[in-house]
């Protein structure tokens, strides 16, 4: 499986890499981008089979980053992992084509829960 | 004066010594068992599986009993009866200072009946504090929040013990600000002593950490920015619209900090300061 962190925090890329090796995942192949136009460029190389994205974020924020995946491939699964889960924000992410929106702080097992229907 | 802890006071009134302090919350903390070690004390589940409920726990801020029953490792009886023992065998502060012979059991009463009437007024000043400046409850909530997050993510008490403007002095560990614009415009900083940081670091990462790096301020500026989101997402119900900055380290708290209120807390590990401009 493949999978793409977005996140401009480097801890969030460790944390949830160190997650999901102690929940039993470790053939999972990682690319890391720490904003939105980062993101959008290594998802056309990378082609992830799941894209966990930050919205709070320099550059392009992680909702304009969720379009610009989703228009390039409207395939792409995206969970959004953030902090600020406003009604607002998690409708507009929803809308936009995301499969879940986590609120952090987050529950480890909700997470693996996801990549585990993914993979 | 001001809010503190028992003990604080009682180091304060010279009640007792800095060596004392120390002894009777270490024999506290060993005595007074959690229900996870309680259990596994018990032999009712493993390290691990106390383990697995208390990062449970901390993840969907619920109790220890209903993650342990939902996960099928203890009962509700169980919980009951560790609940009873939990209860049977807590050993309170001043029983410790008695058995330890650090005062008469008449000193401790009339120095608990001293500060527990200190401290009504303190509450009370506090709260008529926060009300004064308070602008539709967000200084209030953001406090809240603060303090249930600390708890939930550090295990550990934080009690808010003074509010002050025009300063710029505070807890100079790490600094981390961030900003929320939009139809609510907030600036929100946290300055945490080493102590504290290193404290958050630890339970957040669960790893250990013996100073200030690199990973410690991403942790800080992760914990700002994860206490900034849920106040967000308690004030956006109504359709507020908001965003938030990421958050950045600062060196110091420089003369713009004055224009800020600051709210004092302490926690077991130490200081830390919330500075809030709205």
């Amino acid at each position: 499986m493949k999978l793409l962190i977005v996140d401009d925090a480097k801890l969030i890329h460790f944390m949830i890499k160190k997650i999901l090796k102690a929940g039993g995942y470790i053939n999972i192949e990682f690319q890391d981008a720490f904003n939105g136009v980062e993101a959008i460029e290594m998802a056309k190389e990378f082609q992830p089979d799941l894209v966990l994205l930050d919205v709070v974020m320099p550059e392009k924020d992680g909702l304009e980053a969720l379009a610009g995946l989703k228009q390039d491939n409207p395939d792409i699964n995206v969970i959004m992992v953030s902090s600020l889960g406003t009604e607002e924000k998690v409708t507009q992410a929803l809308k936009l084509g995301a499969i879940a929106f986590i609120q952090k702080p987050f529950d480890e097992d909700e997470l693996c829960a996801h990549v585990a229907k993914l993979s | 004066m001001g809010i503190k802890f028992f003990g604080h006071y009682l180091l304060d009134e010279d009640k007792l010594t800095n060596t004392q302090l120390t002894e009777a919350v270490d024999y506290q903390t060993a005595n007074n068992l959690s229900l996870g070690e309680l259990a596994v004390r018990d032999s009712l589940i493993s390290e691990k599986e106390a383990n697995t409920i208390n990062d449970k726990q901390r993840s969907l801020d619920k109790r220890f009993g209903e993650v342990a029953i939902s996960l099928g490792l203890l009962t509700d009886p169980q919980i009951d009866n560790l609940l009873a023992t939990q209860k049977k065998e807590k050993i309170f502060f001043g029983e410790i200072l008695i058995l330890k012979k650090f005062m008469s059991e008449e000193t401790l009463n009339s120095e608990l009946k001293k500060f527990e009437e200190q401290q009504h007024i303190e509450v009370e000043e506090l709260d008529d504090k926060i009300d004064e400046i308070d602008i539709d409850g967000l200084m209030k909530n953001s406090i809240g929040i603060l303090q249930k997050l600390y708890s939930r993510i550090v295990h550990d008490h934080i009690k808010l013990v003074n509010i002050r403007k025009n300063s710029n002095q505070g807890p100079n560990g790490v600094i981390a600000l961030q900003k929320m614009r939009g139809d609510i415009n907030m600036d929100f900083a946290i300055a945490a002593d080493v102590a504290v940081s290193l404290a958050i670091s630890e339970k957040f990462m669960k790893m250990d950490f013996d100073k200030i790096d690199e990973m410690v301020l991403d942790i800080v500026s992760e914990f700002v920015n994860v206490v900034l989101g849920n106040i967000a997402v308690k004030f956006s119900s109504g359709g507020t619209k908001v965003d938030l900055t990421p958050p950045t380290i600062l060196t110091k708290l420089d003369d713009s900090f004055k224009e800020y209120y600051a709210f004092d807390f302490v926690t077991t590990q130490g200081n830390l300061t919330l500075w809030l401009k709205v």
